[in-house]
């Protein structure tokens, strides 16, 4: 029986599912004093809630920034409703708010590290064009072959399950192997509203800057095991985590393997704290007797939660 | 290739209808074949590939997906009744759609 829980933090980019406004409004969550703090921390608008909350962004910034605050907000919520925490693990730049879950940042420390790692990545892309590329329905060797054939230069950076991969890279060259993966069968395919290489070696320069940055901040050691993205080890000590914040800039992820993980160290409850609700679709095709809770399911998490204990 | 009888066809039917609707929490009723799995369900190629596994452990089928997804290339899914006849396409000629016109 799989008795541990794990929180799991998504990534911006992700669509809202619309409800997150009525989900914080029904659970007696306010977000206000989160966004009032991140406008006073870095340049952040708070002139409409309902927009922000409605998942329509003008930039990818604010869009990193939102599902951050977001995410903590509804791990502050967890922690006050008494969830034990036994693992947690950050979807790409989920990574900040389950750090912050896990009180190695704090939540000025995470708005600050997001624009900090954004301007970085912005400065180094600058003339340039990058993108990102998903697809879905193709083996992974099927897109081996097809960027053989496309684009030298694009990377699969991340696997999300069997069938569902993302692509980093030049953006001519991500739109090359998405047409020739829909030729090839690929039962979806999508260019990311994301205009830059996250996860790429083509950000090398770009990462080691930013471990400069990290080495000010001051992370502390996390209160529960932290299960790296890129290489799956359990993250506890403070170099363990300052080495992947830096990493989760120019290296692989791989989702389908922290999961994995994670189902092998006993999980069998996952809880998705943020909006929307990815990683719950990503993990129905993943094999294994586990739950994932979103925010739409929070209450019955909790009442769950309230049960186990009694 | 399985034969499809007016049992699987029913079977088919109730098993999409009732996907979509726990999927889309939206009530049964309010779906029909006409139903435009994006537009009206705000539906996604997930939900898709959700069923396609459903049915491949139901009927224990032999597909690959790369086959299905340049059949559906060809002739694109969008309203349940599409989901309902490809569907039975795949059961009864599984790898083989490929060679249908």
């Amino acid at each position: 029986m799989h008795t541990k829980i794990a929180c799991i933090f998504p990534a911006f980019g992700s669509d809202f599912s619309g409800k997150e406004k009525k989900i914080l409004n029904d659970n007696l969550i306010s977000i206000k004093e989160y966004i009032n703090t991140a406008s006073s921390i870095v340049n952040f608008t708070t002139n409409d809630i309902d927009q922000l909350l409605s998942g329509n962004f003008n930039d990818e910034l604010t869009s990193q920034y939102i599902t951050y605050i977001y995410s903590c907000v509804i791990s502050d919520f967890l922690k006050k409703n008494r969830l034990v925490t036994n693992y947690v693990a950050g979807y790409s730049m989920g990574i900040y708010a389950a750090l912050y879950h896990t009180g190695s940042v704090s939540f000025e420390e995470g708005l600050l590290l997001i624009a900090r790692a954004y301007k970085l990545i912005a400065a180094h892309v600058k003339d340039k064009k990058f993108g990102m590329g998903a697809i879905i329905g193709l083996e992974y060797v099927d897109i081996i072959s097809i960027i053989n054939q496309n684009g030298n230069n694009t990377e699969i950076i991340n696997v999300n399950n069997t069938n569902s991969y993302v692509l980093s890279g030049p953006l001519d060259d991500i739109y090359a192997v998405i047409d020739a993966a829909k030729e090839e069968g690929a039962i979806n395919t999508k260019v990311l509203p994301i205009y830059s290489c996250y996860h790429s070696r083509l950000l090398d320069s770009a990462a080691l800057q930013f471990r400069e940055f990290v080495d000010s901040i001051n992370v502390k050691a996390p209160e529960c095991s932290v299960i790296s993205n890129i290489d799956q080890r359990e993250m506890i000590s403070v170099d363990d985590i300052e080495k992947e914040l830096v990493d989760n800039l120019n290296k692989k992820i791989n989702w389908y393997q922290t999961m994995r993980k994670l189902l092998d160290c006993n999980v069998g409850t996952f809880v998705e704290c943020g909006p929307g609700i990815s990683l719950f679709k990503i993990g129905k095709f993943i094999e294994g007797d586990f739950k994932i809770y979103t925010v739409k399911t929070l209450k019955k998490f909790l009442d769950k939660l309230l049960l186990v204990a009694s | 290739m399985a034969k499809i009888t007016e049992n699987t066809k029913s079977e088919v039917v109730e098993i999409i209808y009732d996907f979509f609707s726990e999927e889309c929490e939206i009530d049964i009723s309010e779906i029909n074949d006409n139903t435009n799995i994006i537009q009206d369900l705000e539906g996604d190629s997930l939900m898709f590939l959700e069923l396609l596994e459903i049915f491949k452990k139901k009927f224990n089928l032999d597909i690959e997906l790369k086959t299905i997804g340049k059949y559906v290339l060809k002739h694109p899914v969008e309203t349940i009744k599409q989901v309902v006849d490809m569907t039975l396409l795949i059961i009864e000629y599984e790898n083989n759609i490929s060679d249908l016109n």
